[in-house]
């Protein structure tokens, strides 16, 4: 025998942690206790996934067939050990439809049912009570109602703890629309989704989405809008401290709106791919939605959402380099648009700025905004109809009748930070760009006073700034975390809005005074330095912040 | 929005209104092989997406139009950005192709969805 064999086998088998010899009962019984770990373990291991697929299908409108034609897509793939694919799936009643003469056309298939249910998708599940696939049946619940949405998903990251999570708001969408006061609720009706029939009508406003995900507990990897006209500045803005990856469409979609049994096949999507990172899933649902949508009005991007700080703090200065003369006018009368003229591309308003202007400070900045669009958007894919789309679209109406006055009120549109809606109001008042019609500096108003709200402190730090004075993208910057404390404690109150409103008033002309002023910049950085960590200790209790890139 | 929605927008071919027949949108329906292809203009009342003729047939942002004879889907940017709850009810008057949509729903029993392809649009008060 072997005595070095010997020895191991004494170590490895025979001998405990305390250099004890075990018994052969008491080896059975930590090879029992290691083989029940093991059973419970590896189930619930497979279970804790890569990828939470969530779609909120809100079919209770005139998309309720288009409703059930995609979870029957869903379910060409469904679910494996690796994705959960999880529906939340409202549908619309015959009495609803009948009341405004569509009764002839209500959907009965599966059942007919009208409530709002709960299913993980099988392969070949339908959507009914008897399929393996159903979950729960939660009574008739309103899709146009925040909490709904987020007790949605709190539920199913819960439910189905995985590594990433995608969450796709599938409805009609509206991306940034004119205010009206909506079917007299006085609720701004502006950059809405999900639409509820049975529950008047009711919407997810951009506010409430950012609401909703404010409350929910995990980070959303892909937030998708499966719905027209949600590919806009200005709805990243509103989300990109909930999520990583954007995905929408800058114009409309067509009724049967995304691929899912393509974006999720087992061949060679989401399935078939579980360690894909939110990156590439964006990717392959812009590429899967380009390449199976024949319309020529197609277009889709996935944008990166971590950023869309850089990229509106470049609007921002680019906004401010601009006003009203005939190369901007020509630009915006040249622009590729959309489904809603006042929609216009981004990259490509820029571009042509930079073209037609002789302005070397529009000229450089706006080939900032070209760089920074093109660094955010990861895949964008258009059909022939919108030749110069590039990802992201923004709000600009050719005239001012057209424009709608909320753009610049902050509760309503957290892109109001920055000096676009100025810009706006500039270019219909016909004010001049700061550098004059074919002025080569440009100085005036440029870059001191970065997003608008914090006047005093992004003239003290500069625009968009860390404490050293770099360009962040991060959340922890003295102007953002300002902002922050402005959008979620000042602006949901009636004192906090009277202090924004009197401060946005007061606070321009300092910020001009303290502009080219180094020595009072500093005092009144130090000054600001309590504020802004006693803020940052304020917006960053866990019971009342969102949740950041966790 | 408000006041910002009358007025006229033209896309596309020139249409000169004299020589595109008004039709009744009931007439459309019951003899569609008349007109398929054809440019036809329909006078009534804004429905957005509380049309009575079943799904919209091409996109998510289709929207409606009723006469006294029925309401059928038109697809097409709207003239202004008509609100497709709020506006409804306005008079509106579509100039634009007229098309049959085969039904996409194998689970929702009609054949044909009737829509235009719009060219003009024209928001009365």
């Amino acid at each position: 025998m072997n005595p070095v064999r010997d020895d191991r086998i004494n170590l490895d088998v025979n001998y405990g942690r305390l250099g004890r010899p075990i018994s052969n009962g008491v080896k059975k019984y930590w090879i029992g206790i290691i083989l029940l770990v093991l059973l419970v373990a590896v189930p619930v291991t497979a279970y804790s996934d890569a990828w939470t697929f969530m779609v909120y299908l809100d079919g209770d409108n005139n998309l309720e067939s288009a409703a059930i034609d995609d979870f029957l897509e869903m379910a060409e793939v469904g679910s494996d050990i690796n994705v959960n694919i999880i529906v939340q799936m409202d549908r619309v009643s015959f009495e609803v439809l009948d009341a405004i003469g569509q009764g002839a056309y209500d959907d009965t298939s599966y059942g007919n049912w009208t409530t709002t249910k709960r299913f993980r998708v099988d392969l070949d599940s339908t959507p009914v009570d008897s399929d393996s696939g159903f979950i729960s049946d939660e009574g008739e619940l309103n899709m146009g109602d925040p909490n709904t949405l987020s007790d949605f998903v709190d539920w199913a990251t819960t439910t189905y703890p995985a590594t990433n999570y995608a969450l796709i708001l599938w409805n009609h969408g509206g991306g940034w629309r004119d205010a009206i006061k909506a079917k007299g609720l006085n609720k701004d009706a502006i950059k809405a989704i999900c639409w509820d029939e049975t529950d008047n009508a009711d919407c997810l406003y951009m506010n409430e989405v950012k609401s909703a995900l404010l409350n929910i507990t995990e980070h959303m990897h892909l937030i998708g809008f499966d719905a027209c006209l949600m590919g806009m500045i200005e709805v990243a803005h509103q989300i990109y401290s909930y999520g990583s990856v954007m995905v929408g469409s800058e114009t409309i979609e067509p009724n049967d709106g995304w691929p899912y049994d393509t974006i999720l096949s087992a061949t060679n999507g989401l399935v078939k791919n579980p360690n894909w990172t939110a990156n590439q899933l964006g990717d392959w649902i812009v590429d899967t939605y380009i390449a199976q949508t024949a319309a020529a009005y197609k277009t889709q991007s996935a944008i990166d959402l971590t950023k869309i700080n850089a990229l509106a703090s470049a609007v921002d200065s680019f906004a401010q380099a601009l006003g009203y003369d005939s190369d901007i006018a020509n630009a915006r009368a040249n622009v590729e648009d959309y489904y809603y003229p006042a929609h216009i591309d981004l990259y490509h308003f820029a571009y042509l700025c930079k073209q037609y202007s002789s302005n070397s400070t529009i000229d450089s900045r706006a080939q900032t905004v070209m760089d920074n669009v093109t660094s955010a958007v990861i895949t964008e894919g258009h059909g022939t109809d919108h030749p110069n789309s590039h990802g992201l679209a923004i709000y600009f109406p050719s005239t001012e009748a057209s424009y709608d006055s909320d753009y610049g009120t902050l509760s309503i549109n957290s892109f109001a930070t920055t000096n676009w809606d100025e810009f706006l109001s500039n270019y219909y008042n016909q004010v001049a760009p700061p550098g004059g019609d074919g002025g080569t500096t440009g100085t005036g108003g440029g870059g001191s006073s970065g997003g608008k709200v914090c006047f005093i402190a992004t003239a003290a730090y500069g625009s968009y700034t860390d404490e050293h004075g770099l360009i962040t993208d991060s959340h922890g910057s003295p102007i953002t975390v300002l902002q922050k404390f402005r959008d979620e404690y000042l602006l949901t109150n009636a004192p906090g809005r009277a202090f924004v409103s009197y401060y946005e008033r007061m606070s321009p002309p300092i910020a001009r005074y303290i502009e080219n002023k180094e020595a009072l910049k500093a005092i009144i950085r130090f000054y600001l330095k309590p504020v802004v960590w006693l803020t940052k200790k304020v917006t960053s209790n866990p019971s009342v912040t969102e949740t950041l890139n966790n | 929005m408000g006041g910002a929605c009358s007025g006229t927008q033209s896309r596309g071919k020139v249409i000169t209104e004299k020589k595109v027949p008004v039709v009744k949108i009931g007439n459309l329906k019951k003899n569609p092989s008349l007109y398929l292809g054809k440019t036809v203009t329909v006078k009534g009342e804004y429905r957005g997406w509380k049309a009575e003729c079943g799904p919209p047939p091409v996109t998510r942002s289709d929207w409606g139009v009723r006469d006294e004879t029925g309401t059928i889907y038109v697809t097409g940017k709207p003239a202004s950005h008509l609100d497709p709850y709020k506006d409804i009810g306005r008079k509106i008057t579509v100039t634009g192709t007229f098309h049959l949509k085969k039904n996409p729903y194998a689970h929702l029993k009609i054949e044909n969805i009737p829509y235009i392809k719009a060219v003009k649009i024209e928001i009365g008060k």
